[in-house]
């Protein structure tokens, strides 16, 4: 998987993290995913069609889920309600949306986002597509951006 | 001229012909009343006069002349009658002598008249009074001063009468009555000004009615037209008469406005015709001389034929009217290519998408800060241009769309060349340390092989034919190679430049961006040089013993800082993370001037095309980090071994039988084994020039390193395994003492 | 000056609703749907002055919510801006051609909103 597919994702998690919702993150050491590596309370999902295909997903801590959202309508959660989880959906569709802004290569049709919780689920991801996960650390918890796409090239 | 107004004109007028009728009416009135009243005062006075004469007649004719006196007496007391009297006709107050009596009492016999008391006696000598007398005929005499009426009544001598008085007279006398018109006048007067109050209430209403229907249907639309035609005197035709009525001035209030839309129309025309004249003069001198690209798109997206010279100056073409914008920026591309079909979209939006905002639009402009080559009469040249759309709209709908170029070029250049001066200043530190580090020996092998080049360029710029292209080629690569691997940074882009625009053969057209990029090589050399000759100085000064301290190392050391700093700098830009590991007791290298550059083309090939980025390498399963090896180490028979080995993508024998298919190498289809791939693979001409990016190789691949390799009397193999990566394997023989590389011409 | 809202996220809807109340908007002449189609129904019912959309929702997307506007003569020209996240040039260029009066790339900041939608708001 190039590069070029991966940044734009990092590019959108960054921005939204660290310049929207004032968050300062530090992206760790991107890693191979394998079974449940990486996977949080919280995860976002959104699948990626169009001239490719794929799906990238934000998975977060039930802090920083919770602390993201408090964050983003300036207005103190204090639990998983469904309003957060609404927002994670939001989060990851801001991820996506403007992840698109950078994937110049092809079109990229997203679809509505999803939202898992819990310790115990799984993620079905395309098959045959690799799964780079980018883990996050932050002053709200920790994350990671999970991103599948298959190459073109 | 002082001018009237007209409100004033007709209020006047109003003012006066009311006082004129006013002042008539009453005067008529007056008159009438005063007429009317006199007659009823001669009236009474006459019926007055008539009783007094039966009365005074009767009384005489029994005789008693003292009942007629006391009768006049009584009478006189009666008021509204300032005075009575009895004049006999000599003008003498009756009954004031005995005159009559006596005369009475001589005249007849049957009767005599006693002596009774006598009036006061008064005479009176009136002029009235004559020609009563003498006319015996009533006078009246009118006294304004006094306010009076006097009345002169005859008393006639009857046939009963001149028994006693004799008949030698017709008149007797006159009864004479001052009446006074005191009463009368107060009357008329008081009529006279309750009238003048009525009338001047009344016409003061009447008149102000009047006015106001004057100010209304006159005054008003006369104002308002003459504003109306003062304003479009003055030249403004933006106005309107305003028709409000049906009458006369509604009708020329229309006559009015038609005349301002004719003035109008005529000024439309005139100025449309002195736009048209203009734009052609004074627009074409302005869009001669504004520094923007300036042009409108009509309707049909077709270029006007108004269009700023810049235009024409900065893309080098003229005649460009009528164009369609994609194929004014886009010559070269088909007419369905993405670009140009995503600017006709672009423009066709503009047009036609008429609720959506500019700034949303704006927002996808296809020419923000687009890079283009433009063909001109010598040569082409890369601009940089930025476009601005504005739309012109007529009512709802676009009529025009402007287009105004900006060229970013020179700005965008002076900010790289100003970078570059930043990187050769901090590169000129790094070089001197460098130098100190490697020692001026590889210096001086460096601006040898420069030297050399450069020669050989400017030989190739003075248009001498009879240059092997392809070895100048090679050796100019080589030479980048060494630039960059001694942290020659600028001088490394310099050559790059100069590489790009390099011909393909010895007697083919030089372009226009050879030139300016050998100008900067060989500048930038003389700068190496200058910083050489500081440094030798710098040397000579310094003690003895700490002279050139690189000197004395080991060059195999000095050339695995050097690559490691390389690698650095290329990973970054590249995605990639890269380990670079040296193995092998190895201190010093044979022949390392020629040896160098060959080994660093192997370093940028696993670095280029071995590894693989790093996200790449976690979907395969492998580390982020790629691995770049060498093991350097004495052969049995007292030669050196020279392992370059990366853990990267391996060869993909696909790709180089389908590239050495594209550049005729192979028949297409034939059936080659991986040995046969591997030959070509090492073969000249196999890797290209076409492929314009910085840090492969073009032009020289593995076919110079083998060229290099076999001059040292060595020889080269490689292994490699797809996903697992490349090892090359370099054997060169002890006591070789090859010759340079880039010094055989 | 009535406007919708349409978003699937509850908490957008909120974000964006917060806003204009802090313009002294009155609260009720916002209205919220929770997608393109109970939009539409909502949108036919009463009149809007200016819609804030929206492009991923679930049973009619954004941008079709556009395109049914549009092609409607009551909305041929009311103020329609889109507040996607959706970035990429060629969403916005399809967004362009279905009829958005103007375009906010999520994540939007209240201020930075305002400042684009003020011109609508009356």
């Amino acid at each position: 998987m190039k590069a070029k597919y991966i940044n734009p994702f990092i590019k959108a998690t960054h921005n939204l993290f660290s310049d929207f919702l004032g968050v300062s993150v530090t992206p760790g050491a991107p890693f191979l995913k394998d079974e449940s590596s990486g996977m949080y309370e919280v995860s976002g999902i959104i699948g990626l069609a169009g001239e490719t295909k794929g799906a990238v997903v934000l998975s977060l801590s039930r802090e920083s889920a919770i602390k993201a959202i408090s964050k983003m309508e300036e207005r103190e959660y204090r639990a998983l309600s469904n309003e957060v989880i609404d927002g994670v959906g939001e989060l990851i569709n801001i991820i996506a949306g403007n992840a698109k802004q950078d994937l110049l290569e092809f079109r990229i049709e997203i679809s509505l986002p999803g939202v898992v919780t819990g310790s115990e689920y799984k993620i079905h991801w395309p098959e045959g597509i690799p799964v780079i996960v980018i883990p996050f650390e932050s002053e709200i918890g920790k994350f990671s951006v999970n991103v599948s796409l298959r190459d073109i090239a | 001229m002082n001018r009237v107004s007209i409100q004033l004109k007709i209020f006047s007028g109003i003012a006066v012909i009311l006082l004129i009728s006013v002042s008539l009416s009453v005067v008529i009135s007056v008159v009438n009343q005063r007429n009317a009243l006199l007659e009823t005062s001669q009236r009474d006075v006459r019926i007055t006069n008539e009783i007094l004469n039966a009365v005074i007649r009767n009384i005489m004719l029994d005789g008693e002349a003292p009942l007629a006196v006391s009768t006049i007496e009584d009478l006189q007391q009666v008021p509204g009658l300032d005075q009575l009297q009895i004049y006999r006709r000599d003008g003498r107050v009756a009954f004031s002598d005995f005159e009559t009596l006596d005369f009475v009492n001589d005249f007849q016999t049957f009767m005599m008249f006693g002596r009774t008391p006598r009036q006061d006696d008064e005479e009176v000598s009136l002029e009235a009074f004559q020609r009563t007398v003498e006319s015996s005929t009533p006078q009246v005499v009118e006294n304004i001063a006094d306010r009076q009426l006097e009345f002169f009544f005859p008393i006639i001598n009857t046939a009963d009468c001149r028994v006693c008085h004799g008949s030698d007279h017709l008149v007797r006398g006159v009864a004479y009555y001052r009446v006074s018109l005191q009463r009368v006048f107060t009357e008329i007067d008081r009529g006279r000004n309750t009238l003048i109050i009525f009338f001047l209430g009344t016409g003061g209403f009447i008149a102000l009615v009047l006015f106001s229907l004057m100010r209304r249907v006159v005054i008003a639309p006369v104002q308002s037209l003459g504003q109306v035609v003062q304003t479009v005197g003055q030249g403004n035709l933006d106005v309107q008469a305003e028709v409000r009525s049906r009458d006369e001035f509604g009708l020329l209030s229309q006559q009015i406005n038609t005349m301002i839309s004719g003035l109008k129309e005529k000024n439309r025309l005139e100025l449309e015709n002195s736009i048209i004249e203009t734009r052609n003069r004074e627009n074409q001198k302005y869009l001669d001389n504004i520094g923007e690209g300036l042009l409108l798109i009509d309707s049909e997206r077709k270029i006007s034929p108004q269009y700023s010279r810049f235009i024409s100056e900065l893309f080098g073409t003229d005649d460009i009217a009528g164009l369609g914008l994609d194929q004014f920026i886009y010559p070269d591309e088909h007419p369905d290519s993405d670009l140009r079909r995503e600017l006709r979209d672009f423009l066709d939006v503009i047009f036609d998408s008429v609720q959506t905002e500019m700034d949303m639009i704006m927002s996808i402009n296809p020419l923000k800060d687009l890079s283009l080559q433009v063909s001109s009469g010598e040569g082409t040249r890369r601009i940089i241009i930025d476009a601005s759309f504005y739309r012109i709209m007529e009512g709802d709908r676009v009529e025009n769309v402007m287009v105004i170029f900006t060229d970013r070029t020179n700005l965008v250049e002076v900010q790289e060349e100003l970078e570059r001066e930043r990187q050769r200043s901090d590169a000129e530190l790094e070089q001197i340390a460098a130098v100190l580090r490697i020692g001026p020996g590889s210096f001086s092998e460096f601006s040898a092989d420069a030297h050399s080049v450069l020669e050989r360029l400017e030989r190739l710029e003075s248009g001498s034919g009879g240059l092997d292209i392809e070895a100048l080629a090679r050796d100019l690569h080589s030479v980048k190679g060494t630039a960059r691997y001694l942290n020659f940074l600028a001088i490394g882009e310099s050559i790059h430049e100069v590489e790009t625009h390099l011909p393909d053969a010895a007697d083919a057209k030089l372009s226009a961006g050879f030139f300016p990029a050998l100008d900067r090589f060989r500048r930038d050399l003389a700068g190496i040089e200058e910083i050489k000759t500081r440094f030798l100085s710098f040397s000579a000064a310094s003690s003895q013993g700490d002279a050139a301290p690189g000197a004395r190392e080991s060059n195999v050391l000095e050339f695995r800082r050097a690559v490691q700093r390389m690698i650095g700098e290329i990973a970054d830009q590249q995605e990639k993370r890269i380990a670079v590991k040296f193995r092998g007791s190895v201190r010093n290298l044979p022949d390392f001037r020629s040896l160098r550059p060959l080994l660093i083309h192997l370093v940028r090939n696993a670095v280029d095309h071995g590894l693989e980025e790093r996200y790449e390498r976690l979907a395969v399963g492998k580390d982020e980090e790629g691995r770049i090896e060498f093991i350097f180490s004495r052969t049995e028979d007292g030669g050196y071994k020279i392992i370059v080995a990366d853990d990267g993508r391996g060869i993909d024998f696909d790709a180089v039988r389908a590239r050495a298919e594209r550049r005729g190498l192979i028949e297409e289809g034939k059936r080659l084994s991986r040995q046969d791939l591997v030959k070509i693979l090492f073969s000249p001409g196999f890797s290209t020039r076409d492929s314009a990016d910085e840090l492969s190789g073009r032009g020289v691949g593995l076919d110079a390193v083998q060229a290099g390799i076999a001059e040292m009397g060595g020889r080269i193999s490689v292994w490699t395994q797809e996903g697992k990566g490349t090892h090359f394997t370099i054997l060169i023989p002890e006591n070789f003492s090859g010759q340079s590389s880039g010094n055989d011409g | 000056m009535k406007i919708l809202i349409v978003d699937d996220s509850g908490v957008m809807r909120r974000i964006h609703k917060n806003t204009l109340l802090e313009q002294h908007v009155k609260d009720e002449d916002i209205t919220e749907a929770p997608d393109g189609a109970s939009a539409l129904e909502i949108a036919e019912r009463e009149t809007f002055e200016l819609f804030l959309v929206d492009w991923n929702m679930p049973r009619l997307d954004g941008l079709s919510f556009v395109k049914h506007l549009r092609a409607s003569e009551k909305y041929a020209k009311t103020p329609i801006i889109m507040i996607t996240s959706e970035a990429a040039k060629y969403n916005v260029m399809e967004a362009i051609k279905a009829g958005v009066t103007n375009y906010v790339v999520k994540p939007v900041r209240g201020n930075t909103l305002w400042e684009k939608i003020k011109d609508y708001v009356k």
